[in-house]
C-alpha cells in the first residue's frame, strides 16, 4: 500500500536508525494509521528495541492501508546518513517493492532503497517489576559507559534513596560513577527499593551511541532485572531498549 | 564363534593419520587388543590395495589373512555435503570397480585414503548397492563431517536406497541412537575410526559377532541378521568420552547447553569460536521414542585401559611406563575386555599394584570422573579422591559426588523475561 511521510530534521531521523542499527541487522517497520513502530531483538537475544514514532511528529502522514516494510538498517542507516541537519527527509512506497527516501535541502535527492523479508517480532512488551527509575543526562551515561569499559565487560547499577551509583570491577583497577539529585547530570531518581543489578559494558555503549549529549534518558531497573531505557523523541515518540541483566556470580 | 571386529580405521594415506598405520602393525596391535577381524579402511587407495595383497594370504574373495588377524574390505567416502559413509566390499573386484566408477567423481581418489566426491549420499548409496557393497552412514550424529549434521533422516540422506547399517560413532552408543525410531531397524555398528595403530585408539570401539567363521560373507550375514548370525555385544567409548558428545567451543572447548549455544549465536561468549552441536543435543532434538527395539544387543561401555593406567601413572598414554604395565595385564589375562570387565580386582591388584586395581574397580562401578568432551576435545577420565583415599576393601562404601560441567554464560538472555510475562 502506498505511502508518504515527511519528517522535518533528517539528521535527527539518521542518528535514531544508526543508534538501532547498532544492534540489529534488519528491521520491519510497522507503518499504520497512529504511526510507524518497530520491534526486533539483537542476534545474541539480548536487547529487545522498540520504537514508537506517533504520526504526530510527522509533518505529513499520508498512507494508503496498513503495511509493513522490511529494511536493511545498515543501508537504510547509510543512505540517512546523506542528509544535512535541516533538510526535510521524505519517506515514500508507491505499488513496488522499494523504499524512495528523499532528502529536500539545496536540491532534493532520492535514494531507492530494495525491501526484504523480515520477520515480524510478535512479542508483547513485557510489565516488568521495576524498582528504580532514573533520568539522567545523555552525557552522563555516555562517560560512565566509557569509563566502565576501562576496567571491565560489566557495570554494576546500584540505587538507593538519593543516590544512583555505576560501579565497575575489573581484576585490579575500579570505578565509580556517583550520582544524587545534587549534581546536575541527575535530573530525578525514585527508588522503592535499594536495588542492584549489572549489565553488559558493550551492550550499554551500542544503546548510548546515539544519544545525544543533552538529551535526558529514563533508565528503569529491578534487582537483577532488565534495564529498560528510554529516550524521547520530539516528545511524542520514544525509542525503548530493554536490556538483559548480566548473571550475577 | 564369536568374534570381535573392528571394521573401521584408517591407512596412513588418509590425512591426519599416523605413519605407523601399516598392515603388520594392525595386525600385531590387533592382537593385543584381541580383536579378530580389522576392516583394512582406505581399500579404495589403490596403494593401500597393493600393501594388503603384499602382507595378507587371501582366504576368501572378501577376507585377507596377516598374523592370524583377519582384514575385510573396506573404506570411508566423504560425498558433495561432506558426509562420511563407510562401505564394506565383497571382493577385490567389486572395489575396483566401485574405484573406476568413482573416479570421475573425485580428484583424490587415488591419492587420499578417504576420498571426496562429488555426488551425494543416494548416489553412493545406489552405486555401493550395485557392486554389492554394504554401506551406512559413519559415525552418524558428528557435528562436521556426519549424516545428521546436514540432514534430520536417514531416509532424508539415502531416499529409497538401501543401506545396511548405521555407525554410531564414539560419542553416541545404541541408547541414543534408539532414541530414533527409524533406527530400529538398523545394525548399530561400533568401530573405532581409528587413525593410529596404538592400544588407546584400535579397537577402543568393537562388535563381538556370533558367526559360523571370520569371513566377509559370515559378517554380512549378521550384520544382515541373516542364518542366526548376529552381533552380540557393541561395545565402545562411554559416549561422554568422544570428542563431540557435547555441545562445546570448536576453539576453546568450553560446554554449553544447547540453550545457551543457540541464544548465544553459536559463538563461543570467552574466545569467540564456533560452538558445535554436541551428539547429545542432536540425539536429543531428533529423538521421538523411549522405546528400544527387542533384538539390539548390549552396549558395553569401555574405556581404554591405556588411560586407565596413563591416569594413574599421571604418564601420556603412549609412553613406555604405560604400554609395559598395559601388556603385562594382558598377558596375565588375556585381552583388554578381561581386564576391565572380568579379571578379579585383587588379582589386578596383586600383579601391578593397588592403584591401577582401583581405577578398574572405579571404572566397573561407573565411580571414575568423567568430564564429558565436545567441541572436538575427547572426554577425560578422573580418579575421584574418594576413590584414591580409600584401601582396596573399603571401596564398596564410598559416595562419589559428580561435577556440573557446562559454562554458565555471564549474560543472560531477553527472552527469559519476555516469557515470565
Amino acid at each position: 500500500m502506498p505511502f508518504e511521510i515527511v519528517f522535518d530534521g533528517a539528521k535527527e531521523f539518521a542518528d535514531l536508525i544508526d543508534t538501532a542499527s547498532n544492534l540489529i541487522d534488519e528491521a520491519a517497520f510497522k507503518i499504520a494509521e497512529e504511526g510507524i513502530s518497530m520491534r526486533a531483538m539483537d542476534p545474541s537475544r539480548v536487547v529487545l528495541l522498540d520504537l514508537n514514532l506517533p504520526a504526530s511528529i510527522f509533518s505529513k502522514y499520508d498512507l494508503d492501508g496498513e503495511e509493513t516494510v522490511g529494511v536493511n538498517m545498515d543501508h537504510f542507516k547509510k543512505v540517512l546518513k546523506r542528509g544535512k541537519g535541516k533538510d526535510i527527509l521524505v519517506l515514500r512506497k508507491g505499488e513496488e517493492n522499494f523504499l524512495e527516501i528523499t532528502l529536500e535541502g539545496t536540491a532534493k535527492r532520492t535514494f531507492r532503497l530494495p525491501l526484504i523479508e523480515v520477520e515480524e517480532l510478535e512479542l508483547d512488551l513485557p510489565e516488568l517489576p521495576f524498582t528504580v527509575k532514573a533520568v539522567i543526562l545523555g552525557e552522563v551515561l555516555k562517560e560512565a559507559v566509557k569509563d566502565a569499559s576501562l576496567v571491565s565487560d560489566s557495570i554494576k547499577f546500584i540505587a538507593k534513596e538519593n543516590e544512583f551509583v555505576m560501579r565497575a570491577e575489573g581484576e585490579t583497577q575500579e570505578v565509580e560513577i556517583k550520582l544524587t539529585l545534587e549534581d546536575e547530570g541527575l535530573l530525578d531518581l525514585n527508588v522503592e527499593e535499594e536495588t542492584r543489578s549489572a549489565y553488559g559494558v558493550s551492550y550499554l555503549a551500542d544503546m548510548a551511541k546515539g544519544i545525544g549529549k543533552a538529551d535526558e534518558v529514563v533508565l528503569r531497573f529491578g534487582n537483577e532485572m532488565p534495564l529498560q531505557m528510554d529516550y524521547p523523541i520530539r516528545d511524542e515518540g520514544r525509542l525503548t531498549f530493554l536490556l538483559a541483566p548480566r548473571v550475577e556470580e | 564363534m564369536f568374534i570381535d571386529a573392528d571394521l573401521h580405521i584408517h591407512s596412513r594415506y588418509s590425512k591426519a593419520v599416523s605413519k605407523l598405520m601399516t598392515f603388520p602393525v594392525l595386525a600385531a596391535n590387533a592382537k593385543l587388543k584381541g580383536l579378530g577381524i580389522v576392516g583394512t579402511g582406505d581399500i579404495l587407495n589403490p596403494r593401500w590395495e597393493e600393501e594388503l595383497l603384499k602382507y595378507g594370504q587371501k582366504v576368501d574373495e572378501g577376507t585377507y589373512e596377516i598374523k592370524g588377524i583377519k582384514f575385510l574390505l573396506t573404506a570411508e567416502v566423504e560425498d558433495n555435503k561432506r558426509v562420511h559413509h563407510l562401505l564394506l566390499f565383497p571382493n577385490i573386484e567389486a572395489v575396483k570397480e566401485m574405484r573406476e566408477r568413482l573416479e570421475r567423481y573425485s580428484n583424490d581418489i587415488n591419492s587420499e585414503g578417504r576420498p571426496h566426491l562429488t555426488i551425494n549420499a543416494a548416489e553412493i548409496a545406489d552405486l555401493a548397492n550395485e557392486v554389492g557393497a554394504l554401506i551406512g552412514p559413519s559415525h552418524a550424529f558428528t557435528p562436521w563431517t556426519a549424516l545428521y549434521k546436514e540432514y534430520n533422516s536417514v531416509k532424508e540422506a539415502y531416499g529409497n536406497y538401501k543401506i545396511h547399517f548405521l555407525e554410531l560413532g564414539l560419542s553416541a552408543d545404541s541408547y541414543m541412537a534408539d532414541k530414533i525410531k527409524a533406527h530400529h531397524k538398523l545394525t548399530y555398528l561400533s568401530n573405532s575410526d581409528a587413525h593410529s595403530p596404538m592400544p588407546h585408539r584400535l579397537g577402543r570401539e568393537f562388535n563381538r559377532f556370533e558367526v559360523e567363521d571370520a569371513t566377509f560373507e559370515e559378517i554380512k550375514k549378521a550384520i544382515l541378521k541373516r542364518g542366526g548370525r548376529k552381533i552380540i555385544l557393541n561395545a565402545g567409548l562411554d559416549p561422554r568420552l568422544g570428542k563431540y558428545h557435547l555441545t562445546a567451543c570448536s576453539r576453546c572447548y568450553t560446554k554449553y547447553r544447547l540453550e545457551d549455544a543457540k541464544r548465544l549465536g553459536w559463538r563461543c561468549e570467552l574466545c569467540g569460536g564456533v560452538i558445535k552441536k554436541g551428539v547429545h543435543d542432536r540425539i536429543l532434538e531428533l529423538a521421538d521414542t523411549d522405546e528400544k527395539p527387542k533384538d539390539r544387543p548390549p552396549y558395553l561401555h569401555l574405556a581404554p585401559l591405556a588411560e586407565i593406567i596413563a591416569m594413574i601413572l599421571n604418564k601420556g598414554v603412549e609412553t613406555k611406563s604405560v604400554k609395559s604395565i598395559w601388556e603385562r595385564l594382558l598377558k596375565e589375562f588375556g585381552s583388554e575386555i578381561r581386564v576391565l570387565v572380568d579379571a578379579p580386582i585383587d588379582a589386578i591388584a596383586e600383579l601391578i599394584g593397588g592403584e591401577i586395581a582401583k581405577a578398574i574397580w572405579a571404572f566397573r562401578n561407573e565411580k571414575l570422573i568423567v568430564i564429558p568432551g565436545g567441541g572436538g576435545k575427547y572426554g577425560e577420565i578422573k580418579l575421584p579422591e574418594e576413590v584414591k583415599r580409600a584401601k582396596l576393601e573399603d571401596l564398596e562404601n564410598i559416595e562419589v559426588r559428580g561435577e556440573d560441567v557446562y559454562y554458565k554464560p555471564k549474560q543472560s538472555s531477553i527472552l527469559s523475561f519476555l516469557k515470565k510475562n
